[in-house]
């Protein structure tokens, strides 16, 4: 008798996971024939969930370059919100930047790495700016790092930015595909960018 | 099968495969709680203990150089690839070491056989349902590992024969799958193979 409870389970198991699956195969045709009738080929909406076009803004790199995101469009984008004082983006820094030397020409990536630079601990806007140098050649990064200098943090906020690193993996289409929460390393960047179209 | 979905906890976010493994963990614990006994889940459940310990720590292998310099990177990153297939490893390392004072008797044995067999199906099973993937390869996943798990653990009490079977079945699978053969999974399941005959070798010898 015992043998069979665990067996029964396993059985159980499987019809549920066959169950789901046929479910959610019969759900995503359907999805599939109300897009073909043309119900939700209404334009995309600016937003921050999956699919949605992201907040465009303009801001200055550290060499002084202006960078539109919507101008990136053609290219993957991997937009990163980061501060110095974070821990958690130290960690990361190094792994982009080795994801960057080694992929991002390859899998046609630009990585944009943000720096809340009102949010930097230093008192005058010079000495953030400082800072935000002292750290980019203190790990050699190589992509383009711009900084937020609103007072207010508009971009941080239009992102919704509670915690840093957050990280937007956006297609080439420019839409929203992923946002990421947490540092990341080279293997999870090569992942999240893999699966953008 | 390619990892499309990540699960948002707070700061923390998951890819669906880590979910994935958590989950099958968790049900095949309690399979083997209800099928075998205490004593055999429990055995199960430090082998799990060792190998998330060890794919954890594992980056201090696999990046020394980032930990050297960075040693907050323990607390955020893991050993990956590498890292899991290490994981594997130390748990199947853990349980040849500990064969005596775990006594495989036959019931054992079965349990063994049930959780290699059964972590990796439902594994796999869910990491097809959280992600998209390719439909055949979703569709030949769950039918084939199926198939083969209800009347491998239905069936066949002897287990070489059932693990060849099923590691055989579930490279078949793999070649359906968008990294073929070469996918850590594939590795984990020859490691727990090579586990499996070892430890039916050792419950027949007297200690």
């Amino acid at each position: 008798m015992k043998k069979n409870i665990g067996l029964l389970i396993v059985v159980l198991l499987v019809a549920v996971m066959i169950g789901t699956y046929v479910k959610q195969q019969i759900d995503k045709d359907r999805e599939i024939e109300t897009t073909s009738l043309g119900k939700e080929m209404d334009e995309r909406k600016i937003g921050l969930s999956n699919g949605d076009t992201p907040p465009d803004f303009t801001l200055t790199s550290l060499d002084g370059k202006n960078v539109t995101l919507s101008e990136l469009r053609g290219k993957k984008v991997v937009l990163n919100f980061w501060a110095t004082w974070c821990p958690p983006c130290k960690a990361e820094m190094p792994h982009m930047q080795n994801y960057y030397e080694q992929y991002a020409k390859k899998d046609n990536v630009e990585i944009i790495a943000v720096n809340l630079t009102s949010e930097e601990r230093d008192v005058t806007a010079d000495a953030k700016i400082d800072s935000v140098m002292t750290f980019r050649d203190s790990f050699d990064l190589t992509f383009p790092i711009l900084l937020d200098q609103d007072p207010k943090n508009s971009i941080g906020i239009a992102y919704q930015i509670l915690t840093i690193p957050t990280t937007y993996f956006i297609d080439s289409n420019g839409y929203i595909q992923r946002a990421i929460k947490g540092p990341m390393n080279v293997e999870m960047l090569k992942k999240y960018v893999d699966a953008l179209d | 099968m390619n990892n499309t979905e990540w699960f948002s906890i707070r700061a923390l976010t998951l890819p669906a495969t880590a979910v994935a493994l958590l989950v099958a963990f968790f049900i095949v614990w309690l399979v083997l709680r209800v099928q075998f006994s205490k004593k055999w889940a429990g055995v199960y459940g430090d082998a799990v203990f060792t190998f998330i310990v060890v794919w954890k720590f594992s980056i201090i292998v696999t990046d020394f150089k980032v930990v050297i310099a960075q040693p907050f990177s323990l607390l955020y990153f893991n050993g990956g690839t590498i890292g899991v297939l290490l994981g594997v490893m130390a748990a199947s390392l853990q349980l040849w070491w500990k064969r005596q004072q775990f006594q495989f008797d036959a019931t054992g044995v079965a349990a063994c056989s049930w959780a290699i067999i059964l972590t990796q199906s439902i594994y796999q099973w869910l990491v097809v349902l959280l992600n998209d993937n390719q439909t055949t390869s979703e569709v030949i996943t769950l039918f084939v590992l199926s198939t083969l798990t209800v009347i491998i653990l239905w069936k066949m009490t002897a287990i070489n024969r059932a693990l060849f079977l099923y590691t055989s079945g579930f490279m078949i699978v793999a070649l359906f799958q968008p990294y073929g053969l070469w996918q850590p999974a594939v590795g984990v399941s020859v490691i727990l193979l090579i586990l499996g005959l070892v430890i039916q070798r050792f419950a027949g010898t007297p200690k």
